[in-house]
């Protein structure tokens, strides 16, 4: 009696599922239930942080007097050299703006919101590398978005709800990223890998100036990665003649496994293109608007 | 008979404990040997209660751990529902075996649960490269016989039937 329901639920399941499948990769429909969903499942991701918080606090209120002074004249010290370099990076800014004022190139284009994000979880499963921060859409963030950390690119937003989103991982196998060589500004894309920490130089050609050791920053192509943070280090390079492109390692410049903080960047460009659409559209209106007047006198 | 209140508390809590077992933070070192968790508690509940845990409640967990994961919709979902259907058919065979030949067959049914995730994200194109991926399996097949017992003994202790 019981086999054949068993049986009938579970291939009628399996159909649903399927069709699910099918529906969330080939439409965008499901965004919206996604978004919900997760918004409904985030405390869990609060329960699990938890321990490490307490880890935090407690670490936090056991340190000694002694601790905390040295922490603090060593911050004090930070905050000096960091303030000088500060200067130094104004006055070069100054410079930098005249000398592009000279050649009436346009100025470079600067981030200007920038909102701190907590990391609440990473992925689970070896084959995601991806990130949920405790930011979502109803803080503005939204899919595209540019992901720092102190030391580097991160990745970008790929999925938003409202009070959380996910980030992916500049190591994760479906991320590139457009990058830059600071020594001889060769442009190149960069891709994740299967490995923990390892990112990949792809379709370099065998005779490209490239160097293990060399410092790679994003380009700013593509309009996504803000131009100009570090990206990583060339760990290796390997020329095979026999091959049409060189197999080069890159070491991440970003501590993805070690970062609890991270930055979401809100990019001028947004702001250029939303005056563009607007400018298209007043001259779209005006255009119907003519039409319309010629139709009209006819 | 039906699961009294009680029991269905219960079932639901070893479940959420499952899922947040899941997704706690680990070493990158320790992602690799993380237990299928979940399918292992759903396995448990199938076998002790046949059909009173029901595939419907495996597929509603699965859309949690797809929510969770990340990975496209209903796929946890579909391999979830498809396990703890072989796991309910092989319940009475299973349940006279002895704990290490039970181990043996919670090792393929993980088998089947990764092979069909392996398969499921090559077809939409996001194909897994990574050897650990298929550790788990290992992990779970070895953590069966404790957590049997375990599972078993709250239920004997709430009366779960």
């Amino acid at each position: 009696m019981r086999g054949p329901k068993l049986g009938l639920r579970t291939s009628l399941l399996i159909l649903l599922s399927v069709c699910i499948m099918m529906f969330d990769h080939r439409t965008l429909y499901l965004v919206k239930v996604r978004s919900f969903l997760s918004d409904l499942v985030s405390p869990l991701q609060h329960i699990v942080n938890w321990p490490v918080d307490i880890i935090d606090w407690v670490d936090g209120s056991v340190t000694t007097h002694q601790t905390l002074l040295a922490e603090n004249a060593s911050l004090h010290v930070q905050q000096v050299l960091l303030n000088a370099r500060l200067e130094k990076l104004m006055s070069l800014q100054k410079e930098n703006n005249q000398l592009r004022s000279l050649l009436a190139s346009s100025p470079k284009i600067n981030t200007h919101k920038i909102m701190v994000a907590q990391v609440l979880a990473v992925a689970s499963a070896p084959f995601i590398k991806q990130l949920v921060l405790n930011q979502g859409s109803g803080n503005g963030v939204f899919v595209g978005q540019a992901v720092i950390d102190a030391t580097g690119v991160i990745g970008q937003v790929v999925k938003v709800s409202h009070f959380t989103s996910r980030v992916m991982l500049l190591t994760d196998l479906q991320s590139s990223i457009p990058i830059e060589n600071v020594r001889t500004n060769l442009r190149g894309i960069l891709s994740g890998t299967t490995s923990y920490n390892q990112l990949q130089l792809l379709h370099m050609p065998n005779t490209a100036d490239i160097q293990v050791g060399d410092q790679l920053v994003s380009s700013g192509l593509g309009l996504r990665y803000p131009i100009g943070y570090p990206v990583g280090t060339v760990s290796q390079v390997v020329r095979d003649p026999s091959e049409p492109f060189m197999d080069i390692m890159v070491t991440p410049a970003a501590q993805f496994s070690k970062t609890r903080l991270v930055l979401l960047l809100w990019p001028q460009e947004q702001k250029v293109i939303a005056s563009a659409r607007k400018q298209l559209q007043a001259i779209r209106d005006l255009q119907a608007k003519a039409q319309h007047t010629v139709i009209g006198n006819a | 008979m039906r699961t009294s209140r009680m029991g269905k508390w219960i079932v639901s809590l070893t479940l959420l404990v499952a899922i947040i077992l899941t997704i706690t933070p680990l070493p990158s070192w320790a992602i690799g040997i993380r237990p299928l968790w979940v399918l292992m508690v759903l396995i448990y509940w199938a076998l002790a209660l046949e059909d009173k845990v029901s595939i419907g409640i495996a597929w509603l967990v699965g859309i949690v751990l797809d929510t969770l994961q990340g990975t496209i919709f209903a796929e946890h979902a579909l391999v979830m529902c498809l396990c703890i259907y072989i796991a309910t058919k092989l319940r009475r065979k299973l349940r006279l075996l002895p704990q290490w030949q039970q181990a043996f067959i919670v090792l393929l049914i993980s088998l089947f649960y990764q092979l069909s995730i392996f398969i499921i994200q090559s077809m939409i194109g996001q194909p897994i490269k990574s050897v650990a991926f298929w550790l788990p399996v290992l992990t779970s097949a070895l953590l069966w016989p404790w957590l049997f017992i375990l599972l078993r003994d709250v239920r004997r202790h709430f009366k779960v039937t």
